[in-house]
């Protein structure tokens, strides 16, 4: 298993609503190999989610492992097994992409010698020579986005966790995102994915877990899904789930 | 035509309404216009008075030790007795006084040896209280002096009237601040101009600023970093009205700043002068000279300025892509606006046909003339008018810069497609 | 705790660097303007007020002169800077000045000088009129003065020769100082006073840029969740920053002292004043250099503490200016006179520096005490960077996670309402409650403790709905603690009078101070017991149930014991406003603050309390102080008997949380 999410649990407080589950107990899996998208929509608690697994948010209950260390006791392993890209991904706009990305490999314990043959492999791969070595301000917000991917992944992280990370990109540019994501999957990461977009979703995920109000509501294949609910479309089974479980939430 | 003019008015309200409240929400600005004022006055003069007072009580208990050369001790009495009547001297033996000048263990040794031709008072640099060793030394000579003199007449049986002969008494021919009140003195003329020019004119000049910066900040840049200009830039109003409204905005919170300010600094004012007897018998004999019409002159300067420095801001914040960018700007303003004044206490300038012409330094001038009652008005109108003009041609030129030619230049596509939100919980 | 990674620390230094300098224009702006316009500020307006002072003096006024003139023509004629101007006999002075024939005019009674030179007792009047409204006519004043005064001191000397008084010796005073006798001063004093606070300002201004861009700016951009995802130590981080601001710090700090060198050079150049000299030579030059350093490395730490504290660069402006007040306060010390370093001042940061900074110029240091500063300096810094490093982490910091009013007050963190609190009690007690004491000290003492110290407390607890037994510890005390604190009532008296006698090497209260002081509780004019109700009795409890009582009750659910006693204690000394007493209240608050956190209750905080208070009436009234130190082993016995009691008495009172806010419950 690489990645474990187990009773994940965070509450926040909002004056209108008191004190609330933003997430309450998330239990899923993803192991090697294996695209796991997180669906729900806007609020539903995808991003607090994923930044309890990126240790950037304490759990209020439960916790998560990555690679068998765990979120709460063992930060920094888990920081190295990690990368992360997500749309409102920050990118120092006075350094080019090269420098970001040394440093942050650097940063991540890559070794020194091995990361400037690293850097070049994933800019062939992504496609970055064009601008790798021009500020990142000049950037469009394609080329931007590949620069968050190539940051995320520049220390060869095990586990790849991305929040929503096609939203305000154009077709071209969420098909390199699609490409790179399965390309992930094939050379063998454990690749969680959240979005609100079904046919993403469902082009990409090997599993899936949907996420409404803070819940983990249902969670397993494509094929798994569409018999428990015995429709098709992923849409309308996102949309049968929050339906039935809706009158326990309000 | 004239229903025109009430809808561009009305747009023009709607516009600083929507940046008022919206200033009004942000704690930023209430804090600088209501809380800083507030607090900032009774703490600084709490902590300047302990300041003087801890001052006052080191100096009371660390004398100013003074030695005197042996062999020219009796040629100087008079003056070796005005040093050890003084409070803040203290006279002490020394069989080396130069070598504990130089340990520190004295401020000043005295050599009256060749008296009367040449006293040598030698100080050290190196002491901390050299330059108050100076002055306490300079003044007792003087004292000294005069009391070697009527020692002398009592002497002879003469009185001190003697040495007076005759009496200067300085009358001036104009009156200064529109009372017609004769000034005797001329210390108190130039006390009423600098306190006015230096603490009125560029005190406000300072409130003025940083009172105009955040609103300004706040209602042009923001609609840029929020990414709202776009949306205001298609609602069917006149362009012009769009940034009329918002610099009428950050006029009456410049104005709203200011009258904070004015106001707490007048409680404390009121209070210190209550509290300290020589300091109100000077302001109050200041403040008389000025007539209501005087009064009324500066706060017209004062609103005329707060335009001024309003539509600067406005311009500079339109001009500015980002807040950081701005907010570099407007310190470089800061440090122009307020050095002008300065210039006004320079003797010799005055408001004349071409002073009136320069922006800001004429408001200051205008300023001084109100306060030594030679304001022309011709040279008033001309500053006055001249002022506005200025600050119309800049709230057309913040409009100008703001709005840009098209608005589909100032934001590439690219930067449109960026969706900011994606926050949750 | 594991050891700092170097290698992390470099990495982050060499990025934040790279791009700091990336950054130009807010660089040129934020940096070279301050290091240049500051000492410009400082030179130019003096040389300019010299250049214009003697280009006045070469300027000639048009004096009138009036009446019995004949004699002072004589006198007017010697100086160069006067033309006398011809008038009509008869004409009025005040016409002639209107109609500006002449600047000046000087008019003489009649008969001036035969009365002058014969009748001793006569003083004639001579009047100068001008037109005070024209700056430039107070020059011609000052001349036109200076002759009339040149003229008595001659009639002076002939009226003494013609008494037969011999003229008493003329002082001829020359000051010299001791350079050429191995002055070993790098800097003459008014630099010496300056210069500290210029760096400090300059060094302020050119520091907190850099700082808000390395740490605000990456929460801005969004890159902070990044970082903080990377397996990077927090520490190597905020060093790895602290030292970019460092690096920039000190670069302002060169470049500023440079510009102030040659600032000063043109200066003195043009302006030949000798009695205020301006010498500001290489070596000092190199020595402020050393010396400042560890100031670069302080108040790059307290900014980076600043930056990190802030989500937007706005807010980083707003917390700018008050960080600049004090840090200009810091390097006022330099102008209080006979302060060194020794007396205790090498132990508080910043301010050590400005000292340290005077000492090294005026050349009188103690190496040790230079040592120890610097050492306070680098441990201060350090210790600051590391606190930083907790903030980076902040939930709230970060994703602004919904931290309502509700909430931060159900989880017992009432700052914001103690600020509120202390500030309102500030604002009461310096427009209502100062005014009223001046009034009258008793009956104004008295009104002041319950409406400007009481009522606020009251009124925010109520506000807050919560109980006010249980938050200011009212509850029934035991018998044994009030005994307790009735017996440690003269150690504490003792303690607070050694912390005044301590406090007076480094700020010794003037003698307006004291006298002021004792005239209003002792020689005030009233019954003793008014007094004692007045000053003793009313902020017995009044004091004490706003600090011990409200302050305490809201800061405990969130701080440890040791640090409440340091809060509540300094806020207690703040709240007398006075330097002398700042000091001698803040211990006394502390001590009172640990009682009541001991024994759970604030009845004996008042007995201590009414006790300190009543003994300083009763003592300078009856008295001295010196009779308590005299009679110490009464105190000493009496506190070690009480200590013991509270000891004892320490029951299931003590230490209650407070009880959280009714009906919000959730």
């Amino acid at each position: 298993m690489s990645l474990d999410a187990i009773n994940l649990t965070k509450r926040f407080f909002d004056p209108k609503r008191g004190e609330f589950n933003a997430v309450d107990s998330i239990s899923f899996s993803c192991s090697k190999g294996e695209i796991f998208g997180l669906l729900g929509p806007n609020g539903a608690g995808k991003t607090t989610t994923l930044r309890m697994i990126t240790t950037i948010l304490k759990p209020t209950a439960g916790t998560a492992k990555v690679n068998d260390f765990d979120v709460i006791a063992q930060p920094r392993q888990v920081r190295k097994q990690l990368g992360f890209v997500s749309a409102d991904t920050g990118l120092y706009e006075r350094l080019t992409p090269r420098e970001i990305l040394t440093y942050f490999g650097r940063l991540s314990k890559y070794p020194k010698e091995k990361l400037k043959d690293r850097i070049d492999e994933i800019t062939v791969m992504l496609q970055m020579e064009q601008f790798v070595d021009s500020r990142c301000e000049k950037l469009s917000t394609g080329m931007r986005q590949k620069v968050s991917i190539a940051r995320a992944i520049v220390h060869d992280p095990p586990v790849i966790i991305m929040d929503e990370p096609t939203t305000g990109l154009d077709v071209l540019t969420s098909q390199v995102l699609h490409r790179f994501v399965l390309q992930c999957k094939e050379i063998g990461k454990c690749v969680v994915f959240s979005s609100h977009i079904m046919s993403e979703a469902e082009k990409l995920c090997d599993r899936m877990g949907i996420i409404h109000n803070g819940k983990l509501l249902a969670a397993g294949t494509l094929e798994e899904l569409r018999r428990e609910s015995g429709m098709h479309y992923l849409e309308d089974i996102f949309l049968s789930v929050v339906k039935e479980t809706g009158s326990d939430v309000t | 035509m004239f229903s025109g003019i009430i809808d561009r008015l009305n747009d023009i309200c709607i516009v600083a309404g929507k940046e008022l409240r919206h200033c009004f929400r942000d704690s930023h600005v209430l804090i600088y216009t209501v809380f800083v004022p507030l607090i900032l006055y009774p703490v600084s003069l709490v902590s300047l008075s302990e300041y003087s007072l801890w001052r006052e009580g080191l100096a009371e208990t660390r004398p100013i030790h003074v030695a005197f050369e042996k062999d020219g001790l009796d040629k100087i009495p008079e003056f070796v007795a005005a040093v050890k009547e003084a409070k803040r001297l203290k006279v002490v033996e020394s069989d080396n006084p130069i070598g504990d000048l130089q340990q520190g263990k004295l401020e000043c040794v005295v050599d009256g040896s060749k008296a009367p031709e040449s006293i040598k008072i030698i100080l050290n640099q190196a002491s901390d209280r050299f330059l108050e060793t100076k002055v306490a030394m300079a003044t007792k000579t003087f004292e000294a002096r005069g009391k070697a003199m009527r020692k002398a007449l009592e002497e002879a049986g003469c009185e001190t009237k003697v040495i007076r002969v005759f009496d200067i008494v300085t009358t001036s021919v104009g009156t200064i601040g529109g009372r017609k009140a004769k000034l005797q003195d001329m210390e108190l003329t130039a006390f009423s101009t600098t306190m006015v020019l230096v603490a009125f004119y560029g005190y406000t000049m300072l409130i003025i600023t940083v009172g105009a910066v955040y609103p300004a900040l706040a209602s042009f840049t923001e609609e840029f970093e929020k990414r709202t200009k776009n949306t205001t830039y298609m609602l069917p109003v006149e362009r012009s009205s769009v940034v009329i409204g918002k610099f009428s905005a950050v006029v009456m919170l410049t104005l709203l700043s200011g009258m904070v300010n004015f106001f707490s600094m007048g409680l404390v004012a009121v209070y210190f002068t209550w509290k300290l007897d020589w300091l109100r018998r000077t302001l109050a004999l200041a403040l008389k000279q000025y007539s209501l019409g005087n009064v009324i002159l500066l706060l017209v300067v004062f609103l005329l300025s707060t335009l001024l420095v309003a539509a600067i801001y406005s311009l500079m914040a339109a001009n500015a892509k980002s807040f950081k960018e701005a907010q570099n700007a407007s310190s470089l303003i800061l440090v122009g606006i307020t050095i002008l004044p300065m210039v006004a206490l320079l003797p010799g300038w005055q408001l004349n046909e071409l002073t009136a012409l320069v922006p800001i330094l004429n408001m200051v001038l205008a300023a001084k003339a109100i306060v030594t009652d030679s304001l022309g008005s011709f040279e008033m109108i001309c500053a006055s008018m001249e002022t506005i003009a200025v600050t119309a041609v800049l709230v057309y030129l913040s409009q100008v810069v703001f709005w840009g030619r098209e608005p589909a230049d100032r934001v590439p596509e690219d930067k449109l497609a960026t969706n900011p939100s994606t926050g949750e919980g | 705790m594991t050891s700092l990674d170097w290698d992390e620390i470099c990495v982050v230094f060499r990025k934040d660097l790279l791009e700091v300098l990336r950054d130009y224009r807010t660089l040129i702006v934020m940096i070279l303007m301050p290091v240049i316009i500051y000492p410009a500020l400082l030179v130019l307006p003096s040389s300019l007020a010299h250049h214009l002072q003697s280009d006045m003096r070469s300027k000639r006024y048009s004096v009138g002169l009036v009446g019995d003139y004949k004699s002072a023509v004589k006198f007017f004629g010697e100086t160069k800077t006067i033309t006398i101007t011809k008038t009509a006999d008869e004409a009025e002075p005040e016409k002639i000045v209107s109609a500006k024939l002449a600047d000046i005019v000087v008019s003489f009674p009649k008969d001036f000088f035969r009365l002058i030179d014969g009748n001793l007792d006569s003083t004639p009047k001579v009047t100068i009129f001008y037109d005070a409204r024209k700056d430039q006519n107070l020059m011609a004043l000052t001349e036109v003065r200076g002759v009339l005064n040149h003229m008595r001191s001659a009639y002076v000397q002939k009226r003494l020769e013609s008494l037969g008084v011999k003229a008493p010796q003329r002082y001829v005073v020359n000051f010299s100082d001791l350079k050429e006798l191995g002055d070993q001063s790098l800097a003459s004093e008014p630099v010496r006073n300056i210069l500290p606070f210029l760096l400090f300002t300059m060094l302020t201004v050119s520091i907190i840029y850099p700082a808000l861009d390395v740490i605000t700016g990456e929460r801005e951009r969004n890159t902070l969740p990044l970082l903080l995802m990377s397996p990077t130590d927090r520490r190597s981080i905020m060093y790895g920053k602290f030292l970019v601001v460092c690096v920039m710090g000190a670069a302002a700090l060169l470049i500023g002292l440079l510009s102030i060198f040659i600032f000063m050079q043109i200066g003195t150049s043009s302006a030949s004043d000798d009695f205020i000299v301006m010498r500001f030579p290489i070596q000092a030059v190199v020595m402020c250099g050393f010396v400042a350093l560890p100031l670069v490395v302080i108040l790059s730490s307290l900014s980076i503490l600043l930056a990190s504290w802030c989500k937007t660069f706005q807010q980083g402006q707003g917390y700018f200016v008050p960080f600049l007040f004090v840090a200009m306060g810091a390097s006022s010390v330099c102008s209080l006179p006979g302060l060194k370093l020794s007396s205790g001042i090498a132990l508080i940061p910043v301010v050590n520096i400005a000292l340290s900074l005077k000492e090294v110029l005026s050349g009188q240091y103690d190496f040790i005490w230079l040592a120890v500063s610097l050492l306070v300096s680098i441990g201060f810094a350090v210790y600051v960077t590391y606190l930083a490093s907790h903030i980076l982490d902040s939930e709230r910091l970060l994703f602004g996670v919904a931290d309502s009013r509700l909430r931060r007050r159900l989880s017992g963190d009432f700052g914001p309402e103690v600020g509120l609190l202390a500030l309102t009690v500030f604002l009461l007690m310096f427009y209502l409650g100062q005014t009223l004491q001046s009034w009258d000290i008793v009956v104004g003492s008295l009104i002041t403790q319950v409406v400007v110290i009481l009522l606020p407390a009251i009124v925010l607890l109520r506000h807050l709905k919560m109980s006010l037994v249980k938050t200011m510890s009212l509850e029934r005390p035991r018998l044994l603690s009030l005994l307790g604190a009735l017996l440690i009532t003269p150690l504490c008296i003792v303690v607070s009078m050694l912390v005044y006698k301590f406090q007076t090497g480094i700020a010794p209260a003037p003698e307006a101070f004291t006298t002021m002081f004792t005239r209003l509780i002792v020689d005030n004019g009233k019954p003793l017991w008014l007094c004692l109700i007045g000053i003793a009795i009313a902020p017995g409890i009044c004091e004490e149930l706003l600090f011990r009582g409200a302050i305490l009750g809201l800061l405990r659910p969130r701080y440890k014991p040791i640090l409440l006693c340091v809060l509540v204690g300094v806020l207690f000394g703040l709240f007398h406003m006075s330097v002398f007493r700042v000091l001698p209240t803040a211990v006394l608050g502390m001590l009172l603050t640990g009682l009541a956190i001991w024994t759970g209750s604030i009845w004996p905080c008042m007995i201590v309390h009414i006790g300190n208070n009543s003994s300083a009436i009763l003592l300078s009234k009856f008295g001295n102080e010196e009779m308590l130190l005299n009679w110490w082993p009464v105190p000493i016995v009496a506190g070690v008997l009480g200590l013991f009691l509270l000891y004892h008495s320490r029951g299931s009172a003590q230490y209650q949380k407070p009880e959280k806010p009714e009906d919000e419950k959730i």
